[in-house]
């Protein structure tokens, strides 16, 4: 016997739980209604039940079969979700030159190594590269620079 | 001589100034992100998707259908020259493309490519415009119970053939559907899953969830993986560009053969261009007088996939326009961006928006034209875009990314949406579950729930008495039947695979 493919089993299980949420939050919140006069609850709780069997169908299946996956990445993601969120936070408050700027630099922390001059040269290009595109060119309606001081 | 005043109709809106330069930006695009090996027909779109927004739903589409046969056209290119597929419809040109290009014969090959795939786009054309009207003409007669039907049909048939376990689709398609329901319910005006958020009534915004799912977690999963190339200097000797006229003489056969493969496949819910390529190769190496050239260098081997996928691009509009359901998750995409602009395809598109229709089958003639032209004498210029390094590429789409998504609403939540995103298809990717079924749930999700409630209604709460209705009935026993045998397939590679391990371990 195979050991259980434990990632394979927590993925199965993760969509099952999702599932119960998913159908138990709308069952209580939402009207189900009949067959015939389905209530908005009705399509959400059967998805949901439907996602938490299936769910189930992979947990099942991880003990059938071995793994065979990539490597799981933790910093990466981090890095990547930093950010797009430090480009969400700082458009409205200060514009999109100081955004962009923290968006690539902070980005280019990914690749494991800081390099400033690379960093900075990269930013300022990306920067002159948004302004030509989205506000000379599309002539989208974004400021470059704000100060909320 | 209704067709040639729907031909100057298509022609007039293809080429006015502003449809002509979107249709030009899209196929740059697209040739240019097929080349960098790692992106794909889906980032492309998705990352231009916002620039819909702020464009007449017609120029919108021509320029997204233009990103989606150019990346047909660029992924070759990579695939002959590097022996990496720029995009997976592309695969399987690298079989006889690049020993071409070792053999110093890369110039004719990526002639013969240009050629085969422009037949196959004009082939694939044809067949888009004589059938899409006759089926919308046909599905006029539909009901809720067919559409509903036939858009279960096509989300079975994408979870069927997607790589991953088909229990793996149908979860991605169940969460894709589940997802759509956040927002207000059309029907009842409940808000469902917003937790009191107004930034979330109108719905997720498919802009995000693609960007997210297809641009952000690609790039999670590519740094510091992907390095640039070096290329062989002997593949890009261009002196041999010119195809000799035995190529042309082996190659018109295939071309007509893969193109008709390639159209076949293209219509079909859940299969498409990739799927097009394999079957149109394997049979050209099942016809062919010496199979053994195959593998080696056959310029068979090289046009009939690339017509067939090309064919395959164009045909898979004929379900999107004609019912309004997508076969894949680009032309739920493509569909996507045509109800941002209130436009919901289906049977009356062609005569309701017969200028939006006739030009955009007339932009592919152009689009494709311009490919050819834009292809030949630019293969330097991507093959020197070949060996820019990743490092310096996946910050500037990640900016694009955020500001794709920030424009659309000028929401800075929007951009949160798409971390989001990025992070569940990461996770997705981590777990190995699909990310295009989700889409597709996605988009088709709020018609599909419509026309199930409503074919309920009709009639008067009792299943069964949809199946008698005949399309609808065989329909149904058609996804049943799709649902069995993939299942029996999936059990059957799961048992050979598991007998390879037992076998592995016994030799330890």
């Amino acid at each position: 016997m195979a050991k259980p493919d434990l990632r394979e089993f927590c993925g199965g299980a993760l969509l099952t739980a999702g599932g119960v949420g998913f159908a138990a939050y709308a069952a209580m919140h939402y009207t189900i209604g009949t067959a015939t006069r389905m209530g908005p609850g009705m399509v959400p709780v059967i998805l949901g039940v439907l996602l938490a069997l299936f769910g189930l169908m992979i947990a099942a299946g991880a003990f059938l079969r071995a793994a065979r996956m990539d490597e799981i990445r933790i910093v990466v993601p981090l890095i990547i979700s930093a950010s797009i969120l430090a480009f969400a936070v700082l458009i409205r408050p200060m514009g999109m030159i100081p955004a962009v700027f923290a968006c690539v630099v902070i980005a280019t922390l990914a690749e494991g190594k800081f390099r400033p001059v690379v960093s900075f040269t990269l930013a300022a290009v990306l920067s002159v590269t948004a302004w030509l595109i989205f506000v000379v060119l599309l002539q989208l309606p974004i400021a470059m620079i704000n100060w909320p001081f | 001589m209704d067709i040639l005043a729907n031909i100057a109709l298509g022609l007039e809106t293809a080429l006015t100034p502003v449809n002509l330069m979107y249709c030009f930006f899209g196929v740059f695009v697209g040739t240019l992100i097929g080349v960098l090996p790692g992106l794909g027909a889906l980032a492309a779109i998705s990352m231009l998707f916002p620039l819909t927004f702020h464009l007449e739903p017609t120029t919108a589409l021509i320029m997204l259908a233009g990103i989606y046969y150019g990346t047909a056209y660029g992924g070759s290119t990579a695939s002959i020259l590097l022996n990496i597929p720029g995009t997976t419809s592309s695969a399987v040109t690298c079989l006889d493309g690049y020993p071409m290009a070792q053999q110093g014969r890369a110039g004719a090959a990526l002639a013969m490519t240009a050629v085969g795939s422009f037949y196959g786009g004009i082939f694939g054309i044809l067949v888009l415009s004589i059938f899409t009207p006759v089926v919308s003409a046909w599905a006029l007669s539909f009901g809720s119970a067919e559409y509903f039907a036939l858009m279960l049909l096509g989300l079975v048939a994408a979870s069927a053939i997607s790589d991953a376990s088909v229990v793996k689709g149908l979860a991605m398609v169940c969460l894709g559907v589940l997802l759509a329901t956040v927002g207000m319910d059309p029907q009842s005006g409940t808000a469902r899953f917003t937790f009191g958020s107004l930034s979330v009534l109108d719905g997720l915004s498919i802009s995000a969830l693609a960007m997210g799912l297809f641009g952000v977690s690609e790039i999670i999963s590519s740094i510091r993986r992907t390095e640039s190339r070096r290329l062989d200097p002997k593949a890009i000797n261009m002196r041999s560009l010119m195809p000799t006229r035995d190529d042309f003489r082996r190659s018109w056969m295939p071309m007509l053969r893969g193109s008709t493969i390639g159209s076949i496949f293209g219509t079909l819910p859940g299969t498409g261009p990739t799927v097009a390529a394999f079957v149109s190769y394997g049979l050209e190496k099942r016809v062919a007088a010496e199979p053994e050239r195959f593998g080696k260098g056959a310029i068979e081997g090289v046009v009939a996939p690339e017509s067939a996928n090309n064919a395959a691009d164009q045909t898979a509009f004929i379900p999107t326009l004609s019912l309004g359901i997508p076969g894949s998750a680009t032309m739920a995409l493509m569909i996507g961006a045509l109800m941002v602009h209130g436009i919901h395809p289906g049977p009356k598109l062609v005569s309701d928006h017969p200028d939006l229709f006739w030009g955009l089958i007339m932009s592919f003639w152009v689009g494709n034209l311009l490919l050819v032209i834009l292809n030949l004498p630019l293969i330097g210029l991507w093959v020197r875009l070949l060996s820019v390094p990743y490092h310096l590429l996946y910050p500037a789409i990640l900016m694009f990314v955020c500001i794709g998504a920030y424009s659309v609403h000028y929401s800075a939540f929007d951009v949160m949406v798409v971390m989001g995103f990025g992070i569940l298809g990461y996770a997705m990717r981590i777990f190995g579950m699909p990310a295009a079924p989700l889409l597709l749930g996605f988009v088709l999700g709020p018609l599909i729930e419509q026309h199930f409630r409503r074919a309920m209604v009709l009639a008067r709460g009792d299943f069964w008495s949809m199946i008698e209705r005949p399309i609808t009935g065989v329909v149904l026993v058609i996804t049943a039947l799709l649902l069995v045998w993939s299942i029996w397939a999936g059990v059957r590679a799961q048992r050979r695979q598991k007998a390879r391990m037992a076998l592995a371990e016994s030799e330890d």
